[in-house]
């Protein structure tokens, strides 16, 4: 099939941008969302033109670097699916497609459809860890974690840090990644002792980091590959009230 | 000092005085409906409710300045936020669908002002009678007293085609900023879990749809003619 592309192109972070229109020609349904965009750049560079520029590492949806707006939707119109694992048999002989970056004051565009999402590393740094010695691994159920509690953990574990949350916010809110991140750990015994801490310094990180505010629309959980539900989100509400009240806000 | 920053200040404790000064609002709102719904027990029942409100000078100012003061907190930190929401994506998308974004979230900041200019001239229409003279002058007898006729002001005022239309209008924004805003006081104090979510939608949507009903059916029977 044949597709028309509009995409993203812009230089650098201080260029200014613009869709520009491409054409995708014998494209297979069998092929992702990405393969399909290496074919259009193989041709690209064939006739000496700048490749487009795009994230992508593992291409199996797990390490949450691939991040594109396709049709207006984060990773595309598939449902709990990142763009690497969007096939294209999911769109149809001329359709029109449109692929933008991310588009978040505290994502700026490096180039094309890349975004520096580093605000998420310094959010972690700031309070998504457990300070233990690891030492040797330890024996196994040798702290009984209760059955739903490790199953709530796993599932905001499973948040890839890709950032879909906040490319469809219309806000451009973070809540549901931090959220993710305080609450796999806040679930476990292991992140107790710095429960407090933890949500009070990444919500005070991600408020300097320039994200906008959640409105509770709940975009994010729809759109997120990983299906986290935005009940972390109330319950990370909850955690910071917490922590306000017995004082964390004192100890910085 | 750093608790009240740390409220007034940040994202997720501005949602907290949105939550609960929208929920005290909303309190007063449903309080108010249901004074007002003695419409339909006649013009005794409903004047002796407007006599009973203006009984205490004291509770009463004190209750419209602390109403007063909670909604002027409701709209500035809303506006801060929104500001700040505005500036957090200063590039939009070329393709801007907003997708699972549904109607009442994005409409909370202009259904929130239409309410605000909508109650603002409700309140010099029928409370201070400033802008249709004569209208708050009807006087009944209750008893052996004379007391101010609310009943008919009511009728009167609310009945008039193009303020009855108002207020249908306004009932809409306010029915949509509910829809919204009910369910989301759950959220965001933290009290919205797996277990009860459906119960705090459907339960709050049924109070939504409660008030909307209510608020629609006073101007409707003014207008029509059905209470006279
Ligand atoms: C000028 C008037 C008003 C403005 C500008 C305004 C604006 C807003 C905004 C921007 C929000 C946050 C929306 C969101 O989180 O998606 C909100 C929430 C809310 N508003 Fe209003 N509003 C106004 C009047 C009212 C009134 C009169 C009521 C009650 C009858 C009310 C009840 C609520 C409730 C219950 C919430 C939910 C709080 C939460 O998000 O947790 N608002 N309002
Ligand atoms: S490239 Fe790793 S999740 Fe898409």
């Amino acid at each position: 099939m044949n597709l028309n592309l509009k995409v993203w192109r812009q230089k650098n972070e201080t260029s200014e941008g613009e869709m520009k229109s491409y054409v995708a020609k014998d494209v297979s349904p069998d092929m992702s969302f990405l393969e399909m965009l290496d074919v259009v750049n193989e041709e690209l560079i064939m006739k000496g033109e700048d490749p487009i520029a795009f994230d992508s590492d593992c291409r199996e949806g797990i390490c949450g670097t691939c991040s594109m707006v396709v049709n207006g939707v984060p990773h595309g119109p598939q449902r709990g699916t990142t763009v690497c694992q969007l096939h294209m048999r999911h769109f149809k002989d001329g359709d029109s497609i449109a692929i933008e970056p991310w588009r978040a004051k505290p994502f700026p565009i490096l180039k094309d459809l890349i975004t520096n999402r580093q605000a998420f590393d310094r959010i972690l740094q700031a309070g998504g860890y457990i300070s233990v010695n690891t030492g040797n691994v330890g024996d196994a159920n040798a702290l009984p974690i209760a059955k739903d509690k490790a199953d709530q953990a796993m599932d905001a574990a499973a948040c890839i840090g890709c950032g879909a949350c906040v490319a469809a916010c219309k806000n451009a809110s973070a809540m549901l990644f931090v959220s993710a991140k305080v609450g796999h750990l806040g679930f476990l015994p292991q992140g107790q002792p710095e429960r407090d801490r933890r949500v009070w310094r990444m919500i005070s990180q991600m408020d300097k980091e320039g994200f906008g505010n959640c409105t509770n629309t709940y975009a994010c959980e729809s759109v997120c590959p990983k299906r986290i539900s935005a009940m972390f989100i109330s319950r990370m509400n909850r955690d910071y009230a917490m922590a306000v009240a017995k004082g964390e806000c004192n100890n910085l | 000092m750093n608790q009240i920053k740390a409220i007034f200040l940040s994202s997720v404790g501005r949602k907290y005085i949105m939550a609960l000064t929208g929920a005290a609002l909303s309190a007063f709102v449903f309080v108010h409906l249901l004074g007002n719904l003695q419409l339909f027990l006649g013009a005794e029942a409903l004047n002796k409710y407007a006599v009973l409100l203006k009984s205490n000078f004291a509770l009463l100012w004190g209750y419209r300045l602390g109403l007063g003061a909670i909604a002027l907190v409701h709209i500035v930190v809303a506006l801060s936020l929104w500001v700040e929401n505005r500036a957090a994506r200063p590039q939009k998308y070329a393709v801007n669908t907003q997708p699972y974004t549904d109607f009442a979230s994005k409409m909370m900041v202009c259904g929130g002002v239409a309410i605000f200019f909508f109650v603002l001239w409700h309140i010099l229409d029928l409370t201070g009678g400033v802008l249709r003279p004569g209208l708050t002058d009807a006087k009944a007898m209750l008893g052996d007293k004379e007391v101010t006729d609310v009943y008919h002001i009511v009728i009167k005022g609310i009945g008039h085609p193009v303020a009855g239309l108002c207020y249908l209008i306004a009932t809409c924004c306010l029915a949509l900023h509910l829809w919204h805003g009910l369910e989301s006081i759950f959220q965001s104090l933290g009290l919205r879990n797996k277990v009860y979510y459906m119960y705090i939608r459907w339960i709050t949507r049924a109070a939504v749809l409660f008030l909307f009903v209510g608020m629609c059916l006073i101007p409707l029977v003014c207008m029509l003619g059905i209470l006279k």
